[in-house]
């Protein structure tokens, strides 16, 4: 097929389409909308159902509902819409069902603005909702990555029947790029013979997070928890940049500010400092191992982010205390140049930190 | 195109005719993605730098990125005029009209470029001022991408063309053929375009205006032999990382 020109939205709902996802709930937000208004046009055409909820509650009550039926279900939708999903996603996660959920991010904290972010990080990564649970968590830097990443999304929703996180930050929705639309192809899932499908002729499926016997609420924690210790182990992406050669210094980046790192990285090469990047493409499982090992080539490390520092802290927990991790961030919907990224790392270069 | 300083500088081939019934009030509208910002930003400069008073309306209220009022400097630099919401609202994407967009359009001096938003809804905007706009002195140009999903074959074109016109309450008058993939736009991508544009011309009576040829490509396109006129577009509306010598960030807010 020959390469589209979409938006980040757009090219987020035809992937969707096109991995199955054919039961799509919404609740309209900048800078995602689009998803909600390509897939409004497209569904009629595919047979599938296009659902504007008359809330983010309800839309994550939607995914439970219909992830629990057996199909696939998904959102999108930008942080304070996210935030009004966490208790449903808690739910997801602790019946066991496979969900896809998209956060375009928009700076916040509270209402914020609509620019982009990346000051979702915690939520997506540390739980977000209440209880001991864990997403899986895919971070695009690119409309392409984004449409690549889709399909797995759903995927491992169902291979592992655990939500699954697609973040990417406002930029992501919002630019164009020439994209391509390629066959992906999984092994074989188990049947969901779990699903609520109707009980004629069998046993029926429950699906519960009501656990009022402490033993057995314990049970499902450890089996949640077998579940990500097995993402921890198969499932760890990530992208190397300028790793092959020696270098002074590693910058950690994901999503777009990967790319503006990158850019920084080449300006750094003109005054011969060389600088590598590792960029996370799942935040969790998060590539700790991989950022160890290559710090112990570099003099320090740089979390580069658009937040205040979330990121961070998982760097500084690969890392320990064998090198310095610094920060370099910006907020509010500002995004960093190439070049106040180059002089963060030269100021660190002469000593003088920033 | 061997001569390479040409290549640097020129802004138009075979565009003399074009430019000769140039009209003072010029909208730019088209769907998502068709560039019609970066068509409109290349279209004032180009008339800036050939010595007319231009004033730019940033009439995208439907989107907070990737919109004409990010390079309003570079603009401002060449002497145009932006028209835009006030500064504290610049980040929203509130449905404002300034009163004096519609005082431009009045003006009888100078050329007037009108950016919209994408799609009906974002060509809406115009509607307000729509009997301002000297029906005589005007030309609605259709941007056209044929890379754009909704927008690649003739009917969806003509239907996106015929919708867009009547939500902004303009006529279309031209089509400009704008087929792009950003930065892998191939002379075939360009062709394509034409062809698209030739069959909706046939069927809708609306002549072909312009096409617009990335001046990287002018090596490999044959802008000379082209059958319509070519207007050579240098890209201004650049993502961050593609930004390191060329925007500072207060430039570029995105």
């Amino acid at each position: 097929m020959a390469k589209v020109l979409m938006k980040g939205n757009e090219a987020i709902g035809e992937a969707g389409i096109r991995a199955g996802g054919l039961c799509y709930f919404c609740y309209p937000i900048t800078p995602q909308s689009e998803v909600a208004e390509y897939l409004s046009r497209r569904m009629p055409d595919v047979g599938g159902s296009f659902l504007q909820a008359e809330s983010e509650v309800a839309v994550s009550n939607m995914l439970y509902g219909a992830a629990g039926a057996g199909v696939r279900a998904w959102t999108t939708s930008s942080s304070p819409g996210i935030s009004l999903m966490m208790e449903g996603l808690s739910y997801i996660a602790a019946a066991e069902l496979p969900a896809v959920l998209i956060n375009i991010v928009r700076c916040g904290p509270g209402l914020g603005g609509i620019l982009p972010s990346q000051c979702d990080y915690f939520q997506a990564v540390k739980g977000g909702g209440h209880g001991d649970y864990r997403c899986m968590v895919l971070a695009p830097s690119s409309v392409q990555e984004a449409v690549d990443l889709i399909p797995l999304a759903f995927d491992r929703a169902d291979r592992y029947r655990n939500p699954v996180i697609v973040i990417g930050d406002g930029m992501i929705g919002q630019m164009m790029e020439p994209v391509e639309f390629k066959e992906h192809k999984f092994p074989p899932l188990p049947p969901k013979d779990w699903a609520t499908t109707g009980c004629k002729g069998r046993k029926r499926n429950v699906v519960n997070s009501l656990y009022l016997d402490p033993i057995e609420e314990e049970k499902l924690n450890m089996k949640l928890v077998a579940k990500y210790e097995q993402m921890k182990r198969e499932e760890v992406r990530y992208e190397e940049y300028n790793t092959d050669k020696p270098y002074q210094a590693l910058l950690v980046a994901y999503g777009t500010t990967a790319r503006i790192c990158k850019t920084a990285i080449q300006q750094l090469v003109l005054e011969g400092i060389t600088v590598a990047l590792l960029r996370p493409i799942t935040l969790f499982p998060f590539p700790e191992k991989k950022i160890q090992e290559l710090a112990r080539q570099a003099e320090w490390l740089m979390s580069v982010e658009m937040s205040t520092g979330q990121m961070v802290e998982d760097v500084r927990l690969a890392v320990g205390h064998d090198r310095p991790v610094y920060f370099f961030g910006r907020t509010g919907g500002v995004v960093p140049t190439p070049e106040e990224i180059r002089d963060a790392v030269k100021k660190h270069l002469t000593g003088k930190g920033v | 195109m061997q001569n390479e300083q040409k290549i640097s500088t020129v802004h138009w081939l075979g565009g003399e005719r074009f430019l000769s019934g140039l009209k003072r009030v010029n909208c730019f509208c088209g769907g998502y993605g068709s560039g019609k910002t970066e068509v409109a930003i290349n279209f004032a400069i180009h008339l800036a730098v050939a010595g007319n008073h231009v004033r730019v309306a940033d009439l995208d209220v439907v989107n907070a990125y990737f919109r004409s009022r990010e390079v309003r400097t570079e603009l401002q630099e060449y002497g145009i005029d932006v028209l835009i919401p006030g500064e504290n609202l610049i980040n929203t994407d509130l449905p404002i009209i300034q009163p004096e967009i519609k005082g431009a359009v009045e003006h009888p001096d100078g050329l007037v470029v009108l950016d919209l938003g994408g799609d009906p809804a974002g060509a809406r905007a115009t509607a307000s001022f729509a009997e301002a706009i000297p029906a005589d002195d005007y030309s609605g140009f259709f941007v056209l991408n044929s890379r754009r999903p909704f927008a690649d074959t003739p009917k969806q074109v003509e239907k996106l063309m015929a919708e867009i016109g009547r939500a902004a309450g303009l006529d279309v008058t031209g089509i400009v053929v704008n087929s792009h993939l950003i930065n892998e736009t191939a002379p075939d991508t360009i062709e394509e375009g034409i062809r698209l544009a030739e069959t909706v011309s046939r069927e809708t009576d609306v002549g072909i205006a312009f096409v617009v040829v990335e001046r990287r490509l002018l090596k490999e396109f044959d802008a000379v032999g082209c059958r319509y006129p070519v207007m050579v577009l240098d890209r201004h509306l650049l993502k961050p990382w593609e930004s390191a010598d060329k925007l500072g960030k207060d430039k570029f807010k995105l």
